[in-house]
């Protein structure tokens, strides 16, 4: 039987283009990454399971796309798992569009309603994160709370790391408004 | 003000969470696996129209060169390297002769025999068409990966440990893959006794389209294992 347990990461991931075993050791050292991640991220369990299994589906479907670019294998799958978690936002703020802003964002934080025995983190700081456009979304998430430097971080958005800096400078003014907005509420 | 902000996004990201249980786990993977089933289903259509477009173009070019076979001998200036895990660097344009694991280039012959290791390799009188007798070839039982950079092919594999295994080597094969063996020395690129080897680099000029397998053999040059076939241009 083959193992990989010894095989290196950059090893492994062109192995798994090929070899479903390989693929699954990688997401064997990953997954638990990238649930808490997610778990963090949206503050809900099940939610991050779905995100979870999503996350790691779309990085099978894709492995052949993928470049390290002197970040890690962990750095793409986050970016996957922020996307998701930034999609499934939007999906619910669709199905609800029809309530009117304020009601969405009263829906929106109820239906992203924290585990009640999870250390679940800040409700009001996930919820206003969800309301951010895309890119900020993306740029906080990865930086802050998906913990990547600042290059891997311009790397998976494919910008420059001063372009970085200057995003995630807005984006963390975009959501000190939101969080204002969302006080005075 | 911002620093405020940053720290309250950290927290969140350091925020303890339990982890996922290991049922769920499990049950991920399996969602994969199948995941992966399916899709290959799909995929091997595909990939078997581009295998007879491919024969077919093969078909016709050895027609018209007349040439009945579609190996080409490793070429002299090919330079071997070998590495085995911890010791591998990225590839560069010169060969690694200082890393202890690792083969020097050779720049006479691309014979076995010729490629010093830190452990001796085979004998010349080892050469498998010498002294093998021919066995059936097993199906592949490991994923042989491969990537040009530069002049230098880089394969990689995971380490084997069948019983019985003294080495592998890394073979050059034919449209068909590995159909016997033993075979030709000629056709041998590298052969090591180090089983803890995982790596070998390649430097051959010129791209011409080349296909090749990794034995795991025995003593007495027993053919125990054989990787995927790996594609190389």
């Amino acid at each position: 039987m083959t193992s990989y347990g010894e095989v290196d990461e950059s090893t492994l991931v062109g192995l798994a283009r090929l070899d479903m075993t390989a693929f699954a050791e990688l997401y064997r050292r990953n997954v638990q990454t990238i649930y808490a991640f997610a778990h963090r991220r949206t503050g809900n369990a099940q939610q991050a399971e779905d995100i979870t299994a999503i996350t790691f589906e779309r990085a099978l479907r894709s492995l052949h796309t993928y470049q390290a670019n002197g970040s890690g294998f962990i750095a793409w799958l986050t970016r996957i798992a922020t996307n998701e978690i930034i999609d499934q936002a939007r999906r619910r703020q669709r199905q609800h569009s029809e309530r009117g802003q304020r009601a969405l964002r009263l829906l929106h934080e109820q239906s992203f309603a924290p585990d009640e025995d999870d250390d679940h983190g800040d409700p009001a700081l996930i919820a206003a994160l969800a309301r951010l456009p895309r890119r900020y979304n993306t740029v906080l998430s990865l930086r802050f709370v998906g913990g990547l430097t600042p290059s891997e971080v311009a790397t998976h958005l494919g910008i420059s790391p001063t372009n970085c800096a200057v995003l995630t400078h807005r984006a963390l003014a975009a959501l000190r408004k939101e969080l204002d907005g969302g006080n005075m509420r | 003000m911002s620093d405020d902000l940053e720290q309250r996004l950290r927290r969140l990201g350091s925020t303890r969470v339990p982890p996922l249980d290991d049922r769920r786990v499990n049950e991920i993977e399996a969602q994969l696996s199948r995941s992966r089933s399916n899709s290959n289903g799909v995929s091997w259509i595909a990939v078997a129209a581009a295998a007879a477009v491919l024969l077919l173009a093969l078909g016709t070019s050895l027609v018209r060169r007349g040439n009945p076979g579609s190996l080409q001998p490793i070429t002299p200036e090919s330079t071997i390297t070998l590495t085995t895990p911890g010791t591998f660097e990225p590839p560069s344009t010169t060969t690694d002769a200082s890393s202890p694991a690792t083969t020097p280039p050779t720049t006479q012959s691309n014979l076995p025999n010729t490629s010093p290791t830190t452990s001796p390799p085979r004998a010349t009188t080892d050469a498998p068409t010498t002294t093998a007798i021919s066995t059936s070839i097993p199906t592949a039982s490991f994923v042989l990966a491969v990537e040009r950079v530069g002049d230098q092919l880089v394969f990689s594999w995971p380490r084997q440990s069948p019983d019985g295994a003294t080495g592998y080597a890394l073979v050059q094969v034919g449209a068909n893959g590995l159909t016997q063996w033993p075979v030709d020395d000629s056709r041998i690129a590298v052969l090591t006794d180090d089983l803890a080897a995982n790596r070998a680099r390649l430097t051959i000029a010129g791209r011409d389209g080349r296909r090749w397998v990794v034995a795991v053999i025995g003593n007495d040059n027993r053919l125990i294992a054989i990787s995927s076939t790996a594609a190389t241009r």
